[in-house]
């Protein structure tokens, strides 16, 4: 029986192995694997954590008091909390640099998606224009996947932009200022319709509203940014502890995979691992091999085997980000309201905007503010410390952000590529990225829209407080190896078989030829069953 | 030897808490501590399983003496020390000590440890009432039929104790002023070292009707020792001033009798200025324990007074910046966590600070206005200045305490159009605030500014 190696049990690599296994291969999975604390008093609510942990200090501002956001800290902001600081935890052997692109990493089990906020969206016909295969191809996938992760949402305007799927849970329950502002969107739709361009409906998430294998659903604990204790919200870990129960899968943690070596013939006959915190290399064989390690760090594999097997040092281009903004909003009919600590965190609503200009889809998240470090916001208020927790504590119901995504496309000038050490002759990974040069019209239009609907909902966007966000800080990393029809060098097939090595395959974002405004990890579990069931 | 049983008087002291920290416990049955009150039991150290508090006074005999009668021996710590009433020294170290020895005789026990002190043996003690009180303590462990040992500790130090207290505060004046000529020889102990000893003593089991003297290993005189905790202190040798003994104690003693409870301390223990507190070679102990080095002890000292008084400065500003935030103290907790923070972020530190800031801390700790005026200064032009930063911690550790989070989660009350006036109002005080503010700090900042650029 084939044996085929998986590097990464990333969101990717996880659908890409559990189909595999369901075929019956013989799967290995490499992986760093960094692992994930237990949950600390499963049973309790965010504010029963605050009145029942010993020292509840300890655990929402870590041991060294990291969370703790001082004034002038630099950086964009993701506020990760201390027990989820294993998920950046990165190997020594990989080092990076980037000019204009901040990108993360994760050699977590379960990859970046172990704190993703659950926004599942498939790309549609439209969106997949570029991708070498007919959307048909995809939908039986969007089944698939949305069986294994569970997902939670509602057919309502924003069907005109998500394609439908099966196996769609009932929503969760609204907390209250997204209920407020779904009303008030059905108050004005009409205008906001026609006038605007712009629809508002209930996310899509990966989050269960009723029990399953296992899975609880969700109890609205408020606790989903502190990692979800019961199993409700999805993470690919979940999956990855799914594939355990096969006799076909060997998962090994705290390798780090370096380089592929080849035969005479250009295949690839094993690949250079080394054990995490010790410099002894080792090789693995196997009949094919997949990288799944997320684009980044699946290219920088590629890259240091091309340099190992020729000393050539080339481009990956065509690397692609979401560009994001946020865009601040308080709700005044909330003001004077008390928050509901009882909610489910993460963003209930979601909003698609058609560009005026440009007929594109502009995708947008709304969260309303409930659980959450709220001392990176009190301090952001341009008033004495005491006053803006006065002002904050009576507006916190009303609070919320919009973000808002940008679709990207592979240029030349975006990529990735190796720097070599001299002296060691070890690699880093060198990215980059410059924006598009009309970028910042379009922006500026559809910020100028998402004001309008938000005062049209009855809120106010305060001035000096939107946030362009940097390029990398979507986490939505496509492209520097994209599918093709025409068999060039670093590309792939329509099945994320590579054009260079025949036993080689991508199944992660790398092989996007398009990043379309929308959250693309659904769509690329998708598409990783999809190489899995369709190739093997 | 587990079997035998330990009666303490004094644990509740400063090197009865010490002692008691150190002490073998498995080599006892039992340890018996006397204690004045119950809730005295809060300044103990954890205590082991074999401990047993008593309830009594050395003056109310009744008060301990059945726990005696298992106990093979006793140390004898407690005493009036420090500034006392004449009728206190006698009553507690005179006919204290003798109802405990003549109890220790009528209930078996075999030997006591004695804690006496090196000045019974100053030339003069006719006013030192301490001095005096503790001799005929002595005498009383002297002419008893216990097999005993009487320890003579020179000038113990160590952080909480009462003489080391005076040398601190003595030496951290801008001057240095010496009581006497300075000349006077000393020859200090650390408490560790003295507990080490006790503990030696303890386990050698000996007590053979011995006087032991105990110093530590180095002698110098009281104007080199001073000197020394000053440089320590102030990191420069100091000024000093002698201050005549003999008048002092002239107008002293006439304090003492006719106003007794008037100043910090009494004419019998400036003695210790008069005469040398040094321990008789002849009456000194051989010992394997190594004394540590005075130099050391001072250094230790110092360090750890400077990092309590962080501590305590910490804890002043934590509860200034709560009661600003929130209008009510920090619990234990809160302030243990605000110090904490100070640990693991050095950031946080007020080292090389300019005027506006320094300006900012000092006065803030006094009052809540202070933190309001300098946070409104800041919230515009100096977001990410020292004072800013340390209330955001706390607005960190404050939103995730049980006692504080319900401050960052329910509205102000009133109705909607009361809040939206409420909070316009805050906002005008907050501008009256940031104009004033501003007519303080702005000028100094520039000031800073322009001297920097200097520089
Ligand atoms: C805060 C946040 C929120 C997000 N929210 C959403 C959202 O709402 N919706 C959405 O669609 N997407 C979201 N994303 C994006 C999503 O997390 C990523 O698209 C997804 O995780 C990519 O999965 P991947 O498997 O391709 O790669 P990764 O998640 O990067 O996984 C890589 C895996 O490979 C392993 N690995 C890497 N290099 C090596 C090596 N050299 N050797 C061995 N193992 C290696 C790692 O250990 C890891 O297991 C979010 C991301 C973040 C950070
Ligand atoms: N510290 C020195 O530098 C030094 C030097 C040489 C000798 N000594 C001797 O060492 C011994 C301990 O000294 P210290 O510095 O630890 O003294 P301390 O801190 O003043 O402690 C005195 C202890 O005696 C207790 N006590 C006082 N009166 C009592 C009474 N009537 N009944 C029962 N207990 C009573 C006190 O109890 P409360 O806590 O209830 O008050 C306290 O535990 C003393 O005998 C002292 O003379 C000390
Ligand atoms: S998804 Fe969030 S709210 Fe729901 S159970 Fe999990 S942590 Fe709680």
């Amino acid at each position: 029986m084939t044996k085929v190696l998986i590097v990464g049990s990333g969101a990717s690599g996880v659908h890409f192995a559990l189909t595999l296994l369901q075929k019956g291969y013989q799967v290995i999975m490499l992986d760093v694997g960094r692992e994930r604390p237990d949950p600390v008093n499963p049973e309790d609510s965010f504010n029963d954590l605050k009145n029942n942990l010993s020292d509840p200090v300890n655990y929402f501002l870590g041991e060294n008091y990291e969370a703790v956001v001082y004034p002038g800290s630099t950086g964009e902001y993701y506020g990760f909390p201390p027990n989820k600081q294993y998920i950046f935890d990165t190997p020594e052997q990989f080092e990076w640099k980037a000019t204009g692109f901040a990108p993360l990493f994760s050699f977590a089990r379960g990859g970046l998606a172990e704190t993703w906020t659950g926004g599942v969206y498939p790309l549609n016909a439209e969106e997949l224009r570029d991708f070498p295969f007919d959307y048909s191809e995809l939908t039986h996938y969007y089944n698939e996947i949305s069986k294994r992760i569970g997902i939670s949402g509602t057919i309502d305007d924003l069907a005109r932009f998500y394609p439908v799927h099966d196996y769609l849970l009932d929503p969760l329950r609204l907390d209250n200022q997204s209920s407020i502002l779904l009303e008030a969107y059905q108050r004005h739709r009409n205008y906001l319709n026609t006038e605007l361009n712009c629809y508002l409906g209930r996310s899509r998430v990966a989050t269960l509203t009723g029990e399953r294998e296992g899975r609880k659903a969700c109890s609205y604990c408020g606790r989903c940014l502190w990692g979800c204790p019961s199993g409700a919200f999805y993470t690919p870990s979940i999956t990855l502890r799914e594939c355990f129960s096969f006799s076909n899968f060997k998962y090994y943690p705290n390798i780090y995979a370096n380089y592929f070596k080849t035969n005479r013939h250009g295949r690839l006959e094993s690949i250079v691992v080394e054990s995490t915190g010790m410099k002894k290399h080792e090789e693995i064989q196997a009949d094919t091999f997949v990288l799944a390690a997320g684009t980044l760090s699946s290219s920088k594999i590629m890259l240091d085997s091309i340099h190992r097997e020729n000393g050539g040092n080339i481009k990956l281009t065509g690397l692609m980000d979401n560009r994001q903004i946020l865009i601040p909003f308080i709700n005044l009919n909330l003001v004077g309201h008390q928050y509901d600590a009882e909610s489910y965190q993460y963003h209930q609503l979601a909003m698609g905007i058609v560009g005026e200009d440009t007929g594109k889809y502009y995708h947008a998240l709304i969260t309303t503010l409930k659980t959450a470090l709220v001392h990176p916001i009190v301090q952001n208020i341009p008033l004495d410390l005491r006053t803006a927790l006065n002002i904050f504590r009576n507006v916190r119901a009303g609070l919320g952000v919009v973000n808002l995504n940008f679709d990207d496309h592979r240029r030349e000038t975006n990529y990735v590529t190796l720097e070599t050490d001299k002296n060691t002759g070890e690699t880093r990974l060198l990215i980059n990225y410059l924006p598009p040069e009309n970028e910042s019209a379009v922006l500026k239009r559809t910020v100028k829209t998402v004001k309008k609907v938000l005062r049209k909902l009855g809120c106010i966007v305060p001035p000096f407080m939107m946030h362009l966000r940097p390029m990398g800080a979507s986490v939505h990393y496509a492209g520097t190896i994209p599918m093709s029809e025409h068999p060039a060098p670093l590309t792939t097939s329509k099945y994320g078989q590579s054009h260079d090595y025949e036993n080689l395959y991508f199944a992660d974002g790398s092989t996007f030829p398009a990043l379309p405004a929308k959250n693309l990890t659904f769509a690329l579990m998708a598409n990783a069953a999809r190489i899995a069931d369709r190739q093997f | 030897m587990a079997g035998h049983s330990l009666f303490i008087t004094g644990a509740t002291g400063f090197i009865g808490r010490r002692l008691l920290q150190n002490l073998d416990h498995e080599r006892y049955h039992k340890i018996y501590c006397l204690i004045r009150k119950e809730n005295d039991a809060a300044r103990l150290p954890p205590l082991p399983s074999n401990c047993q508090l008593v309830i009594g006074d050395l003056n109310r005999p009744l008060t301990y003496a059945t726990s005696l009668a298992e106990c093979q021996t006793v140390i004898h710590m407690a005493a009036a020390t420090g500034k006392a009433t004449q009728a206190d020294y006698f009553q507690i170290n005179a006919t204290g000590t003798k109802a405990l020895v003549e109890q220790c005789e009528q209930h078996g026990v075999r030997n006591f440890l004695y804690l006496s002190t090196i000045a019974v043996t100053y030339p003069d003690i006719s006013l030192y009432f301490y001095a005096k009180s503790k001799a005929m303590g002595e005498v009383q462990v002297k002419e008893s039929r216990l097999n005993y040992l009487i320890l003579r500790p020179t000038i113990v130090l160590g952080h909480g104790g009462q003489i080391w207290n005076t040398f601190y505060k003595l030496a951290r004046l801008p001057f240095l002023i010496i009581p006497g000529t300075g000349q006077v020889q000393i020859q200090p102990i650390h408490i560790d070292d003295l507990v080490e000893h006790l503990r030696a003593l303890l386990i050698s089991d000996v007590f053979s009707n011995q006087i032991i003297e105990l110093g530590g290993n180095e002698k110098m005189s009281f104007e080199t020792f001073l000197r020394l905790i000053y440089e320590r202190v102030h990191g420069r040798s100091p000024l000093s001033v002698n201050i005549p003994l003999r008048p002092v104690l002239a107008v002293l003693s006439l304090i003492d009798r006719y106003f007794p409870d008037r100043l910090p301390f009494n004419s019998g223990q400036l003695s210790a200025f008069r005469f040398d507190s040094t321990a008789d070679p002849d009456l000194s102990l051989s010992s394997s324990h190594k004394m540590r080095p005075l130099n050391q002890t001072i250094n230790d000292l110092i360090d750890w007074e400077k990092e309590d008084e962080s501590r305590r400065i910490l804890s002043k500003e934590c509860d200034a910046f709560t009661y600003y935030l929130i209008r009510q103290g920090p619990s234990d907790f809160i302030r243990q966590k605000y110090i904490k923070a100070h640990e693991v972020n050095l950031n946080l530190h007020s080292t090389n600070l300019g005027i506006v800031d320094r300006l900012q801390m000092a006065t803030s700790i006094r009052s809540s206005l202070a933190v309001k005026i300098a946070d409104s200064y800041s919230a515009i032009f100096s977001r990410s200045c020292l004072i800013r930063k340390k209330i955001v911690l706390l607005l960190a550790i404050l939103e995730s305490s049980s006692s504080t989070y319900k401050h960052f989660d329910l509205p102000q009350g009133g109705g909607r159009a009361f809040l939206f006036g409420r909070m316009m109002l805050q906002g005008i005080i907050f501008a009256a605030l940031f104009i004033f503010s501003s007519m303080i700090f702005f000028p100094l900042t520039l000031i800073d500014r322009l001297s920097k650029e200097r520089k």
